[in-house]
This record gives C-alpha cells, structure tokens and sequence, in this order.
C-alpha cells in the first residue's frame, strides 16, 4: 500500500514536471483597441474591439440557440445570451488588451459597456475598460499588446488606433506579428525601450502578438 | 560502435520527423490555411442555408482540408502511429489502416458525442466541447501512454528472452540469435485487441473543430450535411496520418536492411522498441501535462 502510494505521488510529481504544450488556436479574433486620453494627455481608458472569424461567429450563436434576424442582424436579446459564452470572465482576464510601460504592466479595470453587432457574416465585441489612475504619457512609450495569452485565440490588429479626446501630437504604430520580421521591428523599437521591456513577455500568446506603440510629445 | 550508431540514427530521425512537422514554417503555414478551411466552411454552411447546391463541394473539400493542416498541428495521433511505425513490427497496409479507421473512429466519436448529447442527455455545446477537453482528452492521452508502456516492456521481454537463449544456445553449440522479428512477433502487434486498443486510444479524443461544426450544422438544421463533413474531416486527418505511418515504416525498413549484416541486430530491434515505446510515453504524458491545471 505504501509502495503504491510513493509510486503513485513519483507519478505525479513527474507529470507534473513535463512541460506543457499550449494549444494552437482555434479562434481567429480581429479588431483593435482606441485610447481614450484626458485634457493633460492622460489615458484614461481603452476602447477594444474583437470581431471572431466566420467560423466562430457560427459557433456562438448556435451553442447560444440566438436566430439572426431576417435582415441578418442579431435580435435584441441577444447580448443576454451570448454574456455567459464571451462576457463571463473572471477578474483576472485580461480581454486581450496588456498595456505595459518599460516592462511594467498597467492595471486596467473590469471591462464595461457590452456590445455586440454583426458586420457582415461576422460577430463583433465592443467594451471598455478604465485605468484605475489615468496615466501620464507625455514622454513615455506605452506598449499596448493584443493577445489571449494560452493562444487559443489567435487576436489581430486589424482596425487602426484611434485616440479619443484631446490627443495632443500622440502617435500609435500598429506592429503586427510576423514570423520573418517582427523580431527586427520589436528590436528597433526596444532599442529606445529600457532592458525590462523584453522581459516582460511572460507567456506564449505575447511571442506572437500584434502591438501598438504610444508616444505622445 | 555500429550498433550504437544505428540506434542514433533511427533516434535522430524519429526527433527529425516531430521536429519537421512541429516547425516554425510547417506551423505557421498550417495556421493560415486552418482560418482558410474555417471561413470556407463557414461560407459553405449559410450556402446550404440559402440553397446552394455548390455548397455541399465547397463543405466537403474544406472539410478534408481542414481535417489535414488541423492534423499538423501537435495532435495525438501522428506520434503514436509513428512511434508504432518507426519502433515495431507491423506492415505498411496494417498501419496505413488503422491510420484510417482511428481517424474515422476519431471523427464518430465527435458526432455521438455532440448528436447524442443533444439528442438523449440535452447537454450544451459548452459542456460537449468541455467533456471533449477536460476528460476525454486526458483519457486518450492516459490510453496512449499505456499503450507505449506495453511496447516499451515487450521491448524489454525480448532483451531478456534473447539473453537467456543466448546463454541456452552457447551451451549447445547453437548460434542463438533472432535475425529480425519473426512472424509470430508481427501477428501479436497487429491483433485484434492491439488495433482497437491503437484506435480506441486516439479515437476517445474527438477534434474540436469537429465538434463546432457539429454544434453548427445541429442548429441550423443541416444535420445530416454535419456528419458527412467530420467524416470527410476525419479523411483528411486520416491523410497526414498515414503519410506518417508510411514514412515511418520505410525508415524502419531501411534501417533494418541496412543493419542485416550486424552481428547484434537481434539487440537493435527491442532496443529500438524500448525507445519508440519510451518516446510514446514521454509524449502523451507532455499532452496530459497541458490539461492538467
């Protein structure tokens, strides 16, 4: 019984031990994310939008038994169905959105202002999360990164950064993930970022994510 | 030296062939042809809702497409049907076919779990794909690895029964060594409790792209149209696989050709085994790893 035990505790710890294989995506999830900034160019929060590929936009309104209407729009009701599918998450999620300043991560509040639409054939997810404290950006390179990070989403900038409110001279360059040159780009772009920057990429989703610079002044 | 060289070798090539077809370009080319396959099916599927008859070409040639870059991806059963192929003795047709019929079974697996969970236990489409990833599939996973286990020891039973016949043989004049497996050795890996074990153990775990189509095709009332698609899928699953399955059985062939004139080929073999079945385990109990918490 002893020896079945020990054994059995072996067998664990050595599981446990192996490396874990992340799963490859299954959801392709376009969109972007907007900034909205104060009267001192300050952010104060994030506009983000996921629009799912064709095939998932099927998935979420059969699993959730929602019936487009005639015109192809989604019914009234529809936002009470699909909440539990993709508007239930706990605190931790971070909905894509990893906003980071030299290697730091900037806290953003649990997300608000829920809508959903369909464009064309495909489901789109707005909603908005606050930072706790605006953030000063003046001088600084905000690093906005858009990714779900077990990269069983795969997300895409697709939509153009807008900046909400007074915006100063703030520019955004979208980087997007690309096998043969994003690593020259995120090096150019890290050479005038402090060493911690890339550290401060903690799981497999942020190898392949699609990025938004911030600079204002 | 030689015998240690040819056991490098068919090492090297079995960590080759899980390292060409989990690299970076393979990757990223299955990846971008995977949201191809998946918006084209989708099209297909409000094609036979608005009365498209091209839609159901359209549906099933996605759905073999889909099936085959999904299979490049890490699954599961490319690497037990190749360690099988590379580290023991079954014949090309016999692992050609139960390359097919794991990846068909695979895919009636993913129809009774969604129809008949619909059907007969009225369960969501979230509890169906959640029964698929958080039991079944460490289930399969757990089956394969026990399944590697079992090559694993009778790779060892022949070094042992090798050794003690070679004792025996040296005290009676008798040269004592086996040359190759013996037809004896083939039939017991192709029996029939073996081949369902081998089926079951990559079968129990169905595609979730499998699944949503399923959910899909149950709402929108092309239910029979689901069906016909996740077996198509499962063809082209069955496509990669058995692309795997031939390849591995020519490696093992030509080393063992190449190796006849070795004085200790007899130990290559259930070295070989002892290593595939080693290797079969590692790599389900890296799967299991991802699914537990």
């Amino acid at each position: 019984m002893k020896s079945i035990k020990l054994i059995s505790t072996l067998a664990l710890l050595l599981l446990l031990s192996f490396p874990r294989v992340e799963a490859h995506p299954h959801v392709f999830v376009d969109g972007g994310l907007s900034f909205s900034l104060n009267e001192k160019v300050e952010l104060r929060a994030l506009h983000i939008t996921w629009l799912f590929d064709e095939f998932e936009t099927l998935y979420l309104l059969s699993s959730t038994k929602i019936k487009l209407t005639d015109d192809g729009k989604l019914p009234p009701e529809a936002w009470d169905a699909l909440r539990s599918e993709i508007g239930t998450w706990p605190a931790s999620f971070s909905g894509s959105a990893h906003l980071s300043v030299a290697g730091k991560p900037i806290a953003l509040e649990y997300p608000v202002g829920f809508k959903v639409r369909m464009v064309n054939t495909r489901l789109e997810l707005t909603f908005t999360r606050s930072l706790p404290q605006p953030l000063p950006l003046l001088g600084i390179q905000l690093n906005a990164a858009f990714y779900e990070s077990s990269f069983f989403y795969d997300f895409s900038i697709t939509q153009p950064p807008v900046f909400f409110g007074d915006t100063g001279d703030c520019i955004a360059d979208v980087i997007s993930f690309s096998p043969d040159d994003q690593s020259a780009k995120v090096r150019s772009k890290l050479l005038d970022l402090s060493r911690e920057e890339d550290a401060g990429i903690p799981n497999v989703g942020a190898l392949f994510a699609d990025r938004i610079i911030v600079q204002c002044g | 030296m030689r015998l240690i060289l040819l056991i490098a070798m068919l090492v090297a090539g079995a960590s080759a062939s899980v390292t060409i077809l989990d690299g970076n370009v393979l990757r990223e080319w299955a990846h971008a042809q995977q949201r191809f396959f998946q918006t084209e099916m989708a099209g297909a599927v409000h094609g036979l809702r608005g009365g498209d008859t091209n839609a159901w070409a359209i549906l099933l040639v996605m759905a073999a497409g889909y099936g085959f870059v999904h299979a490049v991806g890490p699954g599961h059963g490319k690497y037990l049907i190749g360690g099988v192929g590379l580290g023991f003795p079954v014949s090309r047709m016999r692992l050609l076919g139960l390359a097919v019929i794991s990846s068909l079974a695979q895919a009636m697996v993913a129809v009774f779990l969604v129809y008949g969970g619909f059907l007969l236990l009225d369960i969501t489409a979230r509890q169906a794909t959640s029964l698929a990833e958080n039991w079944l599939a460490p289930m399969s996973y757990l089956a394969i690895a026990m399944i590697g286990s079992n090559l694993a020891w009778r790779g060892v039973k022949e070094l042992r029964h090798q050794r003690s016949g070679h004792l025996h043989a040296h005290g009676h004049g008798c040269c004592g060594h086996s040359h190759g497996p013996s037809p004896d050795q083939v039939a017991r890996l192709g029996s029939l409790k073996e081949a369902v074990a081998l089926i079951g153990s990559i079968a129990i775990r169905p595609c979730t792209g499998a699944i949503f189509l399923l959910v899909i095709a149950w709402q929108m009332d092309l239910k029979v149209a689901g069906v016909v698609a996740v077996l198509v899928m499962g063809l082209g699953t069955a496509a990669l696989t058995s692309i795997v399955a031939i390849s591995s059985v020519a490696a093992r062939s030509l080393a063992i050709m190449s190796a006849r004139s070795f004085e200790r080929l007899s130990v290559v073999v259930p070295v070989v085994q002892i290593l595939m079945g080693i290797s079969i385990i590692w790599i389900s109990l890296i799967f299991l790893r991802s699914v537990i918490p």
